[in-house]
């Protein structure tokens, strides 16, 4: 029953994607991997996470029909790996996850027909094939048969005419290897495995930290202080630079490019430095027995101080961002500023609750790389060049143009609807009509896979 | 000509079986005689066939797609997980080179 599953899945498979670029076929392809899945393994499906991983990874395909980016396409191939890891064991890391998710895709099949019996500690193949006899009673009938088939047609005109109206040429060799593709793809995926010893180790490894046997007070009274006078001479540096670069957020009133643009990339640049070496240097002095010290109070109190610090610096660094979007316009590098500022502000979040809640280093790297895949998977969700295009077009106080007709066909209706209320120069519309007719076209060419919600659109016009 | 193809297309596959089964053998060469197979294969194996897929997939993309480089690499991914079997379930017919100690006989 399953292979035959497995079978129909992969006959699904070729017809979606063989010679068809990304559009409604992924989504589909996304909601036909969650049922062979779910058929699969119905007792995974009742953890709450792989409900929230299964959504997840469903709503970043449907994403990819609403507005087919890249940036929505990398998303669900993450959470189809994350997915597939997370089933082959719940209670792993998210990187662990990705990990079994990427082996499970690439060779599942292979492991489990091969894998390691614990037991008997033998490597045992699940079913003795005997591929010889199968290539015997396929090849040697089919080889007779055709001989004898070349000696009946030349005896009998009847018959002649008969093999002669047999034609094959319907049957597309590349089509069929594409399906065996999809087989293998939905043999290995069916049922997760684990990659070993990595995911044991991982599961082995909490989050807490304990007191290990060389707790010695002298040392850690040694350390106590080094981590004091350290931690308390950068929070008067970071204090005095605050202080200096609120000054220039509130007093410069003369908006110039280049002085915005050096502010926020020198700004980032050195956020970036500053917030590696924070997380760093908190990370040593906070690494072991520093945690249990009973007078250890004012050396966290100077690391919270610190954290915070950092993220009023991050608070700037974004508001001098956001003032450099309101006069110069929304583009993709702005974004990317603000979705790493997220994910500094998370990381400095995750380091004060390292510190307050002594846990240990495998924590930072959960719950952040958690952090980041979640990030990616609601940047997925965003139209960001129908935004940007909008955003330029009635609220930034000035833009390039040029910038955006060269992104991608998604903001394509709004830059045709602009150009014909907005007074642009006759070169601009010209760029702006050809760009739209060869849109046009190509949703009009696209087949019933490559359709994408833009597709409804122009019906709709 | 077509037996120079022939030719061609027979090195080509006969120097990839070799690359491939080199490198599997550095694997096994990396850990003592004494280790067994079947804890190389739980170690190393899917780092082995991660790695190997990862470099296959960016020739193919490397060349845009191209038929023959698609099924060139394919048949270098199925070849390397053939070999891998060959090594981790061994022939029925390989007899062992030490007997069993037979404490029966005189």
């Amino acid at each position: 029953m399953k292979k035959i599953i497995l079978f129909i899945a992969a006959l699904i498979f070729s017809t979606l994607f063989y010679g068809k670029s990304i559009g409604l076929n992924l989504s589909l392809f996304s909601i036909l991997t969650l049922v062979i899945l779910i058929i699969n393994n119905k007792e995974n499906f009742k953890i709450k996470r792989t409900l929230i991983y299964s959504a997840m990874y469903l709503a970043t395909g449907i994403a990819v029909f609403f507005h087919d980016s890249t940036l929505a396409i990398i998303a669900n191939i993450v959470s189809f790996f994350t997915l597939i890891g997370l089933l082959s064991e719940h209670k792993a890391s998210i990187y662990v996850n990705w990990l079994n998710g990427l082996y499970t895709t690439i060779a599942g099949f292979f492991h489990r027909n091969y894998t390691v019996n614990e037991a008997t500690q033998t490597v045992e193949s699940k079913k003795e094939i005997d591929y010889l006899h199968i290539v015997k009673i396929v090849i040697i009938p089919a080889a007779i048969v055709i001989v004898f088939i070349g000696l009946y047609q030349n005896g009998n005109p009847i018959f002649n005419e008969l093999i002669e109206k047999i034609d094959f040429s319907f049957i597309n060799i590349q089509w069929l290897l594409f399906a065996g593709l999809g087989y293998y793809l939905f043999a290995n995926i069916h049922k997760p495995i684990e990659v070993e010893p990595a995911t044991s180790q991982d599961l082995k490894t909490g989050n807490l930290l304990f007191k290990t046997k060389d707790f010695s007070i002298p040392v850690l009274k040694q350390e106590n202080q080094l981590g004091i006078i350290l931690i308390a001479l950068l929070n008067v540096l970071i204090v005095i630079f605050l202080i200096t670069d609120i000054t220039f957020i509130i007093t410069n009133e003369e908006v110039r490019g280049s002085v915005f643009s050096n502010q926020v990339h020198s700004g980032i640049n050195a956020l970036i430095a500053s917030i590696v070496i924070a997380i760093i240097i908190l990370l040593y002095v906070f690494r072991g027995n520093l945690n249990f010290y009973k007078e250890n109070k004012t050396v966290k109190y100077l690391a919270f101080t610190w954290i915070i610090l950092n993220a009023i610096l991050v608070l700037s660094i974004a508001v001098k961002n956001s003032q450099y979007i309101y006069y110069f316009g929304l583009t993709y590098k702005r974004i990317g500023v603000l979705v790493y500022l997220i994910l500094t502000l998370t990381g400095l979040i995750t380091t004060l609750i390292k510190i307050d809640k002594t846990k240990n280093i495998w924590y930072l790297f959960r719950s952040n790389t958690k952090a980041a895949f979640v990030v990616l998977v609601i940047a997925a969700m965003v139209n960001w060049d129908y935004h940007i295009t909008n955003y330029n077009f009635n609220y930034a106080k000035s833009m390039d143009i040029n910038y955006l007709i060269d992104l991608s066909d998604n903001n394509t209706f709004l830059l045709k609807k602009n150009s014909e209320s907005k007074t642009l120069n006759t070169d601009i519309q010209k760029r702006i009509q050809i760009k739209y007719e060869n849109y046009c076209i190509e949703l009009y060419t696209n087949s019933w896979q490559e359709l994408q919600y833009n597709n409804f659109k122009l019906k709709l016009k | 000509m077509i037996v120079l193809v022939i030719l061609g297309i027979s090195f080509i596959l006969l120097a990839t079986y070799t690359i491939i089964r080199i490198s599997i053998a550095c694997v096994f060469w990396s850990f003592n005689t004494s280790t067994e197979t079947k804890y190389i294969f739980k170690l190393c194996f899917p780092y082995y066939i991660i790695a190997l897929t990862m470099i296959c997939m960016a020739f193919i993309i490397t060349f845009n797609n191209s038929l023959i480089v698609i099924y060139y690499f394919s048949t270098v991914y199925f070849l390397a997980l053939f070999l891998w079997r060959r090594k981790i379930k061994p022939s029925k017919n390989k007899k062992l080179a030490v007997e069993p100690n037979q404490t029966h006989l005189p």
